[in-house]
């Protein structure tokens, strides 16, 4: 160690030393994070045997009952994957065989979305002809909060890929409100920290607030050491205390990086997919909800199933790359 | 032979480290608390297992690894996905911060989140470049080169004042 080094490491300790954070608070709310990741892990369990094995038994009751249409009746041996919503079921169906098989098609959403319908709400909501691949099961796993919903994928417009994060979860629960302003733009957000290219969009931050007390936050920052940006756009719907929001790069992570702490990024483009504009456009859709119908999960399972993902990086266990 | 922790007991422990090492990476007093809790929150629910496991004895390195990926996962989502509250920059300091914490937090700020990182874990904790790079899924060659970058930079915005600092 030279002597700046050393000099360095007592600054570290000297500052280290100042801080004194309420122990009890990091404990205790810590804990409850936990807890509430246990709930959510055993919460997911139950549900998916619960809702297999209700519908097994409506399937079934519509054999018996004589209700059942040609297609619904078929499940019955085959299980879950096979039901289909109420659809397929006539409208002069009694109350009791409609509701043992699926909601009506005017009752409510009762299912939490999943990263898999996400998967397809996105891919619905791009222009045709997007491509997505390389799903990041490593990067989606590690969400950052329990309620939080990830999908980390690359698009592809025709004019060279982008990774992109799409993330939705709901406010009240485990996190709250965030509270969003451009005070501290351009400041170190809108700085380059590397070289900008031709084409690069110029950074920029605006937070638009409506009356209903929602925001839309659109942001550029700017370019990482190695000329990485991306464009940042979040929404806040009251209504239904849903933030969503996507971060659309310039760049993909590399395939023999472990992403995201060594994580290289490629660049691929100058400028992100979409822009501003359109991201904003997506988000607003009123497809994103937090519940959705039993249809939806279906659909989107079979897309998902279409996409490729990334592999798990080498130094970590297979378990942390596990999202199905 | 001693009887392993309980999570409140090893929490309760390491929290002021941990959040010291959150502090000086992140350098915002709020995210700092949110890493920590995340940390936290991630352990207590593997805690089972690693007790099972027999792997309470690895569990400082495993907190500060979770805490270093948790804070860069946060920098990845930090727009798309960012909960943490909005703050005036006195307060993201949190209390009694003195003139060597502002100027060196300011001067960390300058360095991207894994030079950040690498800084706090090789000089502060004292790791080996091995471990850093271990903990942060990187190459010893590539630590070794973000630490030479990051020290460069520190020694242009600290250079003239880190002596003048360390005697106040």
């Amino acid at each position: 160690m030279d002597d700046f080094e050393n000099k360095l490491s007592r600054m570290l300790e000297a500052s280290a030393e100042e801080l004194h954070p309420s122990v009890e608070g990091l404990v205790a709310e810590g804990g409850r994070a936990g807890v509430r990741k246990r709930r959510l892990r055993r919460g997911r369990q139950v549900v998916g045997a619960t809702l297999a094995v209700a519908a097994v038994v409506a399937a079934a009751s519509l054999v018996n009952t004589g209700h059942g249409t040609a297609q619904s009746a078929g499940p019955a041996t085959t299980g879950t994957a096979s039901v289909r919503p109420s659809a397929s079921v006539t409208p002069s169906a009694t109350p009791s065989a409609t509701a043992s098989v699926a909601p009506s098609a005017t009752a409510e959403p009762d299912r939490d979305i999943t990263w898999q319908a996400m998967l397809k709400i996105l891919h619905d909501q791009l222009p045709p002809g997007a491509k997505l691949s390389r799903l990041d099961p490593y990067a989606m796993k590690r969400s950052t909060y329990p309620d939080m919903l990830p999908v980390v994928v690359d698009y592809d417009d025709g004019n060279g890929p982008s990774m992109l994060e799409v993330t939705i979860y709901p406010v009240g629960q485990s996190t709250p409100v965030p509270k969003v302003d451009c005070a501290a733009f351009p400041g170190e957000e809108g700085q380059d920290r590397g070289p900008r290219q031709p084409g690069y969009e110029k950074s920029s931050c605006q937070v638009t607030k409506y009356p209903d007390g929602g925001w839309l936050e659109t942001a550029v920052p700017g370019t990482d050491s190695n000329g990485q940006y991306a464009e940042f756009v979040r929404l806040y719907r009251p209504a239904d205390r849903l933030v969503i929001g996507v971060t659309a790069s310039n760049a993909i992570l590399e395939t023999d990086a472990v992403p995201p702490a060594g994580g290289t990024y490629r660049l691929t483009r100058a400028k992100p997919p979409l822009g501003l504009e359109g991201w904003t456009a997506l988000l607003k859709s009123p497809q994103w909800q937090l519940k959705v119908d039993k249809s939806v999960l279906d659909a989107g399972e079979a897309f998902a199933a279409t996409v490729s993902r990334t592999a798990c990086p080498e130094n970590v266990k297979p378990a942390e790359c596990k999202i199905d | 032979m001693s009887e392993a922790p309980t999570f409140e007991e090893f929490a309760s422990s390491r929290a002021r480290k941990l959040f010291q090492v959150a502090y000086l990476t992140c350098g915002d007093w709020h995210q700092a608390h949110d890493l920590v809790q995340t940390t936290f929150g991630n352990l207590y629910a593997v805690w089972p297992r690693l007790s099972r496991q027999g792997q309470i004895g690895d569990l400082d390195a495993y907190a500060r690894k979770a805490l270093l990926r948790t804070y860069l996962s946060h920098r990845r989502l930090r727009r798309s996905g960012e909960v943490a509250m909005g703050q005036l920059p006195e307060q993201a300091t949190g209390p009694g911060a003195s003139d060597l914490r502002l100027t060196l937090v300011a001067a960390l700020r300058q360095l991207p989140a894994r030079g950040r990182a690498v800084v706090v874990m090789r000089y502060l904790e004292d790791w080996s470049v091995e471990a850093t790079a271990e903990a942060l899924g990187a190459t010893p060659n590539a630590v070794r080169s973000l630490s030479l970058r990051s020290l460069t930079r520190l020694r242009e915005l600290l250079g003239a004042d880190s002596e003048l600092l360390l005697r106040d």
